[in-house]
C-alpha cells in the first residue's frame, strides 16, 4: 500500500483497463465450464440455500393462514383463536319475542292512527271497539283474512276494506298485534296466544275479506 | 423476434472493424458516443434536479412552512417528484447508458443502429419532464413510482422500448458464442420493466383491478422495479467493473446462475411483503415475507463473489476512482438487501411499517447501491467515449466521500427516526405530537446528509461538464491516451 502511494502520490486521471473484453468474456467462460469440486463458496452457497428453505417451511406452517382467500388471519394461533369463538357454548337465546307495537307502527298506524283512535268517517277506531275487545277470535280472523263492506263500530257505520294480512305475518306476529290492541290506550282484554291463531288460520284456510253478516254471531 | 433482428440488422448493416483490439474497441466506443452521451448528460441533469427535490422534501418534513407559499411545491407533490425523479430520471438515465456502452463493448463489434437509442433516450428524457410538470401541477396518480400522470405513462413506456430494442439488437449482434453474466441482467432488466410497467399500467389504470387487488398490483409493481430493474442495471455494472478495473475475475463465477435465477424468482415477490397485516388474504403477505427471506440466498452469492474479488485487490481499489464506487456500491448494497429482509419479517414490520424506515432503506439501495454503481460506471466510460482524462481527480475524490457521506447520513438518519418513531407510537402512553416532535432531530440530520448529497451532484456536474468543455490537450488528441488491456488472468486451482 505505502509503495502504491510513493509511486502514485495522485489518483490517476483516467482507469486503464485492466482486462480486455475478449479475455473478459473468455475467462469467466472457462470458470463456468471447469468443474470444481469443492470451494468455500459452493459451501456457503449450499448453506444459504438450507437456511432459506427450512426458514420458508416454518413460516408457511405458521403464518400462511392455512391459504385461506377469505381470512386476512395470519398465524395459527389467531385462526384457532377465531374458530374457538365461533365454536363457543351458546346459551339457550329463549322464544323469540315479537314487539307487536312496532309492527303496528309500521303497518296499522297510517289507518288507525297512533293513538288507536282511527279518523272518523273513514278507520274505524280500536280504542274501545266491540270488535277488538270482544271475543278474541274475532281480531284474529279480520286479521287473517281482513274485512270489507259496511260495519258498525260503537254506532259509527264505516264502508272501507281492512287488508288481510295471514300471508304477510306469521302465527306470533298476528298474536303480538292482537295483543297490543286489546291492551293499549285504556283497553284491557285478555291475550292470546300463538297457538289460537294457528288454529283459525287452520280452520279458515284461505279466503276472501269477511263481511259484517258472516262475523254477526260475534256480536249476539 | 428474430425476424425483427434480422430485419434491422439487414437494413442497418453493421461493419466489422477489424486490426487490433485497441482499434476495434475505438469502433465501438465511436458507434455509441453520441447515444451513451447524451443519456449521462441528461442523468447528470437529472441528479441535480433529483437532489434539489430530495432537500426540499426534507427540509419540509422539518420545518412544514418552508416554501408554503408555493401550492406547486407542497410536500404531497414534492415528495413523489423527488422519488420519481430519483428513478426515471437518473437511475433509469445513467444504468441505460451504462448496460448500453457494456452491452456493445461486450458484442465485441459496433452495433450501429444509435439513432434509435438517441431518439428513444430523448423521447424518455420528454416523458420524464411531461411527468414531473404532471405531478407539480397536481396531475399525479396514487401509487408509488406510478406517480407519473396518465399523458405522461404512454411515451415513457414507448421510449424505454425504444432502447429495449436497441439492447436486444446489440446481443443478437455479439460477436463472441459465450456470454457473460453482465448480459443476462441487462436483458433481465430490459423485459423485467417491459413486463411489470405494462402489467401495473393495464391493472391499475387502464382496466382497474377490483378493490385491494390494486394495491397488491402496486406494491408487486414497487418491489420489482427497484429488484428486477435498477438492481440488475447496477450487476451488469458491478460485474464488469470489477474485473476491468482491478484485473481480477469474479471469485466463485460458477455461481452467478444459481444467483441470477435465485435473485430474479425471490426478488419478484418480495415487494408483496409490505402488505403485511393490511386487508388482503393472510397468505400474499407470507409470500412476500418468504420471498424477501429467500433474497438471502443470491445476497449471499453476491456478497461472496464481489467481497471476495475486491478483498483480493484490496490495495488496487483506492488507486482506481471507478473502484471505489463500487466497493461503496457493494457494501450498500448488502446493508440494504439484509435490512430488506430483516424489515419484511412480520415482527420488526409491527414496529417499521409506514415509518420513515422504508425511505431511507430504498435510498440507500436506489442511490447507494445502483446510483453510485452507475456513477463508477459514468466515471469508467467517459474517458473511453470522449478520449480525454478525468479533469480533476482530487475533485472527484471528493466529490466519492462527499456523497458517500451524503447517502449514509440521509439513510442512517431516516431509518433510525422509523425505528424511533415507530417504537413511541406502539408505546401507547405517549402523546402523537410528542413522537413527532421527539423524531425531528433525525430529519434535521437527513436534511444535512442531502446538502451533503447535493453538494456531491454539484461536483459531478462539475467535473462531467468541465470534461466535456475543455480543450483537447496535445495528450488527449493520440489515441494512446488509453493502453490496451491486457489479457484477464485466471490460474485454475
Amino acid at each position: 500500500m505505502q509503495d502504491d502511494q510513493q509511486d502514485s502520490p495522485q489518483l490517476p486521471a483516467i482507469d486503464q483497463g485492466h482486462a480486455n473484453d475478449e479475455s473478459l468474456i473468455r475467462t469467466h467462460a472457462r470458470i463456468r465450464r471447469t468443474p470444481v469440486a469443492a470451494s468455500p463458496v459452493t459451501f456457503f452457497t449450499s448453506l444459504a440455500l438450507i437456511v432459506v428453505f427450512v426458514f420458508a417451511w416454518f413460516y408457511v406452517r405458521r403464518y400462511v393462514g392455512d391459504m385461506d382467500s377469505q381470512g386476512v388471519l395470519s398465524s395459527r394461533e389467531e385462526l384457532a383463536a377465531m374458530q374457538a369463538y365461533i365454536n363457543r357454548p351458546k346459551e339457550d337465546p329463549g322464544p323469540v319475542v315479537v314487539d307487536g307495537a312496532a309492527l303496528y307502527a309500521q303497518q296499522c298506524v297510517a289507518c288507525h292512527q297512533a293513538t288507536g283512535q282511527g279518523l272518523a268517517g273513514a278507520f274505524p277506531p280500536l280504542v274501545g271497539s266491540e270488535w277488538v275487545t270482544g271475543d278474541p277470535n274475532l281480531p284474529i280472523k279480520v286479521l287473517l283474512s281482513g274485512l270489507s263492506g259496511e260495519i258498525v263500530v260503537k254506532g259509527n257505520t264505516y264502508n272501507g276494506a281492512m287488508p288481510a294480512f295471514g300471508s304477510v305475518w306469521n302465527d306470533a306476529e298476528i298474536a303480538a298485534v292482537v295483543n297490543y290492541i286489546r291492551t293499549s290506550w285504556g283497553n284491557e282484554a285478555s291475550e292470546v296466544a300463538p297457538e289460537e291463531v294457528a288454529a283459525i288460520r287452520a280452520d279458515t284456510g284461505s279466503r276472501s275479506p269477511w263481511t259484517a253478516a258472516e262475523l254477526s254471531e260475534y256480536f249476539e | 423476434m428474430r425476424f425483427i433482428c434480422n430485419l434491422c440488422s439487414s437494413l442497418f448493416p453493421s461493419l466489422e472493424g477489424g486490426g487490433s483490439q485497441r482499434e476495434r474497441e475505438l469502433g465501438i466506443d465511436a458507434s455509441t458516443r453520441f447515444a451513451t452521451l447524451g443519456t449521462i448528460k441528461a442523468s447528470v441533469f437529472w441528479l441535480l434536479v433529483a437532489s434539489l427535490l430530495g432537500l426540499i422534501s426534507s427540509i419540509k418534513l422539518h420545518s412544514p412552512s418552508y416554501l408554503a407559499e408555493f401550492s406547486c411545491l407542497s410536500y404531497g407533490k414534492v415528495y413523489p417528484a423527488f422519488w420519481n425523479v430519483l428513478v426515471y430520471g437518473w437511475l433509469f438515465n445513467a444504468g441505460l447508458a451504462c448496460v448500453c456502452w457494456i452491452s456493445a463493448r461486450l458484442a465485441g463489434r459496433p452495433i450501429g443502429n444509435s439513432y434509435l437509442l438517441t431518439i428513444a433516450g430523448g423521447a424518455w428524457n420528454f416523458a420524464v419532464i411531461v411527468g414531473l410538470v404532471g405531478i407539480l401541477v397536481g396531475d399525479q396518480r396514487p401509487f408509488r413510482l406510478l406517480e407519473f400522470p396518465s399523458y405522461a405513462a404512454p411515451l415513457l413506456f414507448v421510449s424505454f422500448l425504444g432502447m429495449g430494442i436497441w439492447i436486444l439488437l446489440a446481443f443478437k449482434a455479439r460477436a463472441y458464442r459465450s456470454t457473460f453474466v453482465s448480459q443476462w441482467y441487462v436483458l433481465a432488466a430490459v423485459f423485467s420493466f417491459v413486463w411489470i410497467y405494462m402489467i401495473a399500467q393495464v391493472m391499475i389504470f387502464l382496466v382497474p383491478a377490483q378493490g385491494v387487488f390494486q394495491s397488491v398490483v402496486a406494491s408487486w409493481f414497487f418491489g420489482n422495479l427497484s429488484g428486477l430493474v435498477i438492481a440488475p442495471l447496477a450487476f451488469a455494472t458491478l460485474y464488469y467493473l470489477i474485473p476491468k478495473t482491478l484485473g481480477q475475475h469474479i471469485v466463485g463465477y460458477r455461481q452467478s446462475g444459481i444467483a441470477f435465477w435465485t435473485w430474479l424468482a425471490a426478488s419478484s415477490c418480495s415487494g408483496l411483503a409490505a402488505l403485511v397485516n393490511g386487508p388482503f388474504p393472510a397468505w400474499v403477505a407470507s409470500v412476500g415475507v418468504i420471498a424477501s427471506f429467500a433474497l438471502f440466498l443470491p445476497v449471499s452469492i453476491f456478497g461472496m463473489q464481489f467481497v471476495s474479488s475486491l478483498l483480493s485487490s484490496f490495495s488496487k481499489i483506492w488507486d482506481s476512482l471507478s473502484a471505489r464506487f463500487v466497493a461503496y456500491s457493494v457494501v450498500a448494497f448488502l446493508v440494504a438487501s439484509l435490512l430488506i429482509v430483516f424489515g419484511s419479517l412480520r415482527g420488526p414490520q409491527e414496529t417499521l411499517q409506514f415509518t420513515q424506515f422504508e425511505n431511507g432503506l430504498r435510498f440507500l439501495f436506489l442511490a447507494g447501491f445502483g446510483g453510485m454503481a452507475f456513477m463508477g460506471g459514468s466515471y469508467f466510460i467517459l474517458p473511453r467515449l470522449l478520449n480525454k482524462e478525468l479533469p480533476s481527480s482530487g475533485l472527484i475524490d471528493v466529490q466519492f466521500w462527499i456523497q458517500g457521506l451524503g447517502i449514509f447520513v440521509i439513510a442512517a438518519s431516516l431509518i433510525s427516526a422509523g425505528s424511533a418513531h415507530g417504537a413511541l407510537l406502539n408505546g401507547s402512553e405517549v402523546d402523537t405530537v410528542q413522537a413527532l416532535a421527539s423524531v425531528q432531530p433525525y430529519f434535521f440530520i437527513a436534511t444535512l446528509g442531502f446538502v451533503f448529497f447535493l453538494s456531491g451532484s454539484l461536483m459531478y456536474a462539475v467535473s462531467f461538464f468541465w470534461m466535456l468543455l475543455s480543450s483537447r490537450s496535445e495528450k488527449e488528441k493520440s489515441a494512446e491516451l488509453l493502453k490496451s488491456a491486457p489479457e484477464l488472468e485466471y490460474t485454475p486451482s
